[in-house]
């Protein structure tokens, strides 16, 4: 059987990213490279105008749907959309991305505010973890991200986020201008 | 109930931090000189504002204002030398660290924000089984106006209202619910409306607070949407179509 086909079927198959160590476990061997399949299947997908895309996510490959097509989607599926985050939710929740392993009291120091309630809602939702235990005096419970973290934000590994700098530079240099822009 | 009403709305301010930065940004301050005395006077006065609403703010709130008011008359003293001659550091210099720290997360945030607004409009096979929408409200509340903005729209009606109007003994005489069934009323009529429309020289302090905590209400149950096209300007209120 032809291992493009396998390999799609198993796309279809799972919502979970697929990884090269699913496709070894599948087909018996390691002989195949999963990123090289993948490379050919999107070209088929581009080539014949396709609705479908598989992208590099949370350490492993995800077939979706293109951007365009969300309206037709949110109509199917009207009661069950994505997750909305509160501003206090993405900010906490970038803290943890950024600094992990992080403490509650590291968090709130910087957000000025208790934060209690909105890591519960984070940890409720799986998209962020217990690491452990603070070595330091106190024995503070750590936090670090989910892989549904990196699912749910379409992000394949942490080392691609942009680090803090690079995105001082780029907000700073259109936020002159944009101030209002900036405060909705 | 009402507890929970103005604890999720302050969570909305996201504290002491996001306010300083929001004078910062509004007034275009230079971050590394910040008058002291201005941004003070302001966020007292945003606190009082708090408190004339009867918002119980919360105490990071009120921490922040000793930090200030710490600030603002070290600043008054005379320069202090130290020992060797050395000017002894500036005494705004934790704060501004701590508002650059925190304006680098701020960011780190927003882009993470569009990063998911772009990707969740991408759907993978049986998405939907994953996410159940969740009735937590504080994850509903809508952002497309500060609160700081409404509240500070309030408290200008409050203080355009004739002062002979004050009868705020009469406890009770208007309840919550029933400014949203009012609400609730004008929009069923009318669709949408804008919140002056609904505020008259006779209206009675009590009406205009109750309508206040009725349309946070409203919009922490996601049933209505505010826009408001500059700060303090008047306010318009639609329905949420679902």
């Amino acid at each position: 059987m032809n291992v493009k086909n396998i390999i799609e079927v198993l796309f279809h198959s799972t919502s979970s990213p697929l990884t090269q160590k699913d496709l070894n476990h599948v087909l018996g061997d390691n002989k195949i490279k999963l990123e090289d399949i993948v490379e050919d299947i999107n070209e088929e997908y581009e080539n014949s105008g396709k609705g479908l895309v598989i992208e590099k996510i949370s350490g492993g490959y995800q077939l979706l749907s293109k951007k365009e097509y969300h309206f037709y989607i949110e109509k199917l599926l009207k009661e069950t959309k994505k997750p909305r985050f509160s501003s206090a939710a993405m900010e906490t929740l970038s803290i943890i991305a950024y600094k992990q392993p992080v403490t509650r009291i590291e968090i709130e120091h910087i957000r000025g505010v208790d934060s209690s309630g909105v890591i519960k809602n984070l940890l409720d939702k799986g998209l962020i973890a217990i690491k452990g235990r603070d070595e330091n005096l106190g024995r503070a419970l750590l936090y670090k991200t989910t892989p549904m973290f990196l699912e749910l934000f379409g992000i394949d590994s942490l080392k691609d986020l942009p680090t803090l700098e690079e995105l001082t530079e780029l907000m700073e240099e259109g936020s002159q201008s944009t101030v209002i822009q900036d405060e909705n | 109930m009402i507890d929970n009403n103005y604890k999720i709305n302050l969570e909305n301010f996201q504290g002491p931090m996001d306010l300083l930065l929001y004078f910062i940004k509004r007034d275009r301050i230079d971050i590394y000189d910040i008058p002291i005395s201005k941004i003070a006077n302001d966020y007292l006065e945003y606190i009082s504002m708090m408190e004339m609403l009867d918002i119980d703010i919360g105490a990071e709130f009120i921490y922040m204002s000793t930090v200030l008011l710490q600030i603002k008359a070290r600043m008054l003293l005379p320069k202090v030398m130290g020992e060797d001659g050395e000017e002894i550091e500036d005494p705004r210099v934790d704060l501004v660290h701590r508002i650059l720290d925190y304006k680098r997360f701020k960011n780190a945030s927003k882009d993470l924000d569009s990063q998911y607004e772009s990707h969740k409009k991408k759907f993978s096979k049986g998405m939907n089984m994953k996410y159940d929408p969740s009735q937590d409200i504080s994850l509903y509340v809508s952002e497309d106006v500060k609160l700081f903005d409404l509240a500070r729209t309030f408290k200008n009606i409050l203080e355009a209202l004739p002062e002979n109007n004050e009868l705020d003994l009469v406890v009770d005489q208007i309840r919550v619910k029933d400014q949203i069934v009012y609400i609730n009323q004008v929009l069923d009529d009318k669709g949408e409306f804008m919140l002056t429309s609904l505020i008259t020289k006779e209206s009675s302090r009590i009406f205009v607070v109750g309508l206040f905590l009725a349309i946070l209400e409203m919009i922490r149950d996601n049933n209505i949407k505010f826009e408001q096209t500059k700060t303090f300007s008047d306010i318009h209120i639609s329905k949420v179509t679902k």
